[in-house]
């Protein structure tokens, strides 16, 4: 977390513009400049400035967005629960039909079923997320006049983007759950109740789900950074009012400290989640436990 | 005893049974071979047309002729030329667009999925064989990489340094080294122990001698592998963000640029975002079957029948 922020501050204060100069215009005279750089403190050294960003983001402020004049934070703020909801749409619908493909495709390997499933999810992983949204917001909120084309409201505005921010992710999570239901059916234990007689029963099923859990939550903690990526595209297709429609405006619009906030939040979230699966690996398996 | 070790052997026949059940033992291997030497056709066919179609077109790919714009597929025009994608809303013909976009996005593809392969290899390289120090801090790094996801950090980089090819060949290869990295250092920390590194210690290889030829090689397996599943990835990313308006700029054609033009017409001129959509998917489609085949055929483990 400390590495992202040292980076995105550099990034942000490499920047061969100066962002005082964009603010105030072509007229500014001189002097304007020189007091709006004292005042937001960009004369300072380097090391100073990144002192001053991290101990005002700690308070939660991000600094001001050179555009909206803004408070920055305030900006996330509002957008972030937009793309909460979309990416949670997303990996909803991902996981609700990733999952049980994926373990009915171990049970039955080499079936019409199975080639069938890793044909799609493959394609799925082909698919880029603005093309489905685009084809999907053709086909059936034009022609056919179902579902609305942007905007965020109700059930129906969520629909069509997550339908087109989920296959990808619904395709790593078949072939991942396939693969590791595979590896656990054949464990050793697995073989000996099949050879005492049982049928894959409840009781055991649950077992192996829950060993086979494991890398499938892994990989999806990992994924967070590429759903958040694609929501980012996701939400300029279709207009949804998000932290990735916020980012992409403000980098046309050289809005600078937009920028660096929500490429520190985003990172603020992918450690979160990946904090939470590390403490879901011990509720999961009682054999990892930390000291 | 005899009777649980029977009981597992026909245990174990049933299973297998279930395995092959409803097919032909050898079908599915058939189909996934197929599938994946269908994508590398494919893939071929693309690179050709990419070459190709641009020299021999009639249509000159920059030239706006504003009487045939938003014309549908298959139209002719006075000279008596068919524009089989049809045209743009700049009266451009839009096959020929969307193979000189493929040239771009393909070139783009593979120059940084190099890019990125040769710094984690070498990183990797480094990295598990020595340890330590180096060790440490580059998994720090690799690790951090994870945490941004990429179209933001290639937002940021681009919103930094302005649009063009060379930045978004740089933020794929900022971004996409560690997936070699960490393969490559596993391997290499498979291996550093093995008894034929140790000989050839012995026998006077100096670290590099040892590296380049007795490790790599042993690596690069699933490097093939997942080389052509980045391949897969980062055109996507590479259209997405041109899509975004970063990337080539106007009027140079990309997938993703074709398709936000497109955007505006998406209910009056539908093969605007069509056809590069259409391009796009099989591309990317073909090098993710190569890789999920070439997958089958290095992993044993993955193989079913």
């Amino acid at each position: 977390m400390f590495l992202t922020s040292v980076v995105v501050f550099l990034l942000i204060h490499i920047t061969p513009g100066d962002p005082v100069r964009l603010m105030l215009g072509e007229h500014a005279s001189d002097e304007q400049v020189a007091a709006v750089r004292a005042q937001m403190g960009l004369d300072r050294s380097f090391p100073e400035q990144y002192l001053r960003f991290v101990f005002r983001a700690l308070q939660g402020d991000l600094g001001m967005s050179i555009r909206a004049v803004r408070p920055t934070s305030e900006l996330v703020m509002v957008a972030l629960p937009a793309t909460l909801e979309l990416t949670a749409a997303a990996l909803f619908l991902a996981v609700l039909v990733g999952i049980p493909v994926g373990i009915l495709a171990a049970l039955k390997p080499g079936s019409l079923f199975d080639n069938l499933a890793l044909f799609l999810a493959l394609l799925g992983q082909s698919i880029p997320s603005f093309w489905l949204g685009l084809t999907l917001i053709t086909v059936v909120a034009l022609r056919w006049q179902l579902l609305p084309t942007s905007g965020r409201g109700g059930l129906q505005h969520l629909i069509l983007p997550a339908c087109s921010l989920a296959p990808f992710l619904a395709g790593i999570i078949v072939r991942i759950t396939r693969t590791s239901f595979l590896d656990v059916l054949s464990q050793d234990y697995i073989r000996t109740a099949y050879a005492k007689g049982f049928p894959l029963s409840p009781v055991l099923f649950k077992h192996a789900l829950k060993n086979a859990m494991l890398p499938i939550i892994t990989i999806l903690g990992l994924q967070t950074g590429a759903l958040l990526g694609g929501a980012v595209i996701t939400e300029t297709v279709f207009g949804w009012p998000g932290v990735g429609q916020l980012a992409v405006n403000a980098v046309h619009n050289r809005d600078y400290p937009v920028v660096q906030a929500v490429v520190l939040v985003s990172a603020l979230i992918f450690v979160v989640i990946n904090l939470v699966v590390d403490i879901l690996y011990s509720v999961i398996d009682p054999r990892i436990r930390y000291q | 005893m005899n009777n649980i070790t029977s009981k597992i052997a026909k245990a174990d026949n049933k299973m297998n049974a279930r395995k092959a059940w409803g097919f032909r033992k050898f079908f599915p291997l058939f189909r996934r071979a197929a599938l994946s030497l269908f994508g590398a056709v494919v893939l071929l066919l693309i690179i050709m047309l990419a070459i190709l179609v641009p020299e021999i077109s009639h249509f000159d790919p920059f030239k706006q002729d504003l009487f045939a714009r938003l014309q549908a597929p298959g139209w002719v025009n006075n000279a008596g030329f068919t524009h089989i994608f049809g045209t743009d809303q700049l009266g451009r013909d839009i096959m020929t667009r969307v193979f000189l976009a493929a040239r771009l996005s393909l070139a783009i593809s593979f120059i940084s999925v190099g890019g990125a392969g040769m710094v984690g290899i070498i990183l990797g390289l480094v990295s598990g064989y020595f340890g330590g120090y180096f060790d440490d801090i580059i998994m720090r790094f690799a690790d951090f990489q994870l945490a941004l996801p990429l179209i933001l950090l290639a937002l940021a980089i681009v919103a930094l340094l302005g649009p063009n090819v060379t930045n978004v060949i740089l933020v794929f290869i900022v971004t996409g080294w560690p997936i070699f990295a960490r393969t490559v250092r596993a391997s290499t920390l498979a291996l550093r122990e093995q008894e034929f590194i140790e000989a050839a210690r012995c026998l006077g290889c100096n670290n590099a001698r040892i590296l380049m030829r007795h490790i790599l090689p042993n690596v690069a397996r699933p490097l093939i592998v997942i080389a052509s599943f980045e391949l897969g990835k980062v055109i996507i990313y590479e259209s997405s963000l041109g899509f975004l308006g970063m990337g080539a700029q106007p009027p140079t054609p990309t997938w993703g640029n074709m398709m936000a033009d497109g955007r505006s017409y998406l209910d009056t001129a539908w093969w605007l975002t069509f056809f590069p959509g259409i391009a796009l998917v099989l591309t990317a489609a073909a090098s993710n079957y190569i890789g999920d085949g070439l997958n089958e055929l290095f992993d044993p483990r993955s193989r079913r029948a």
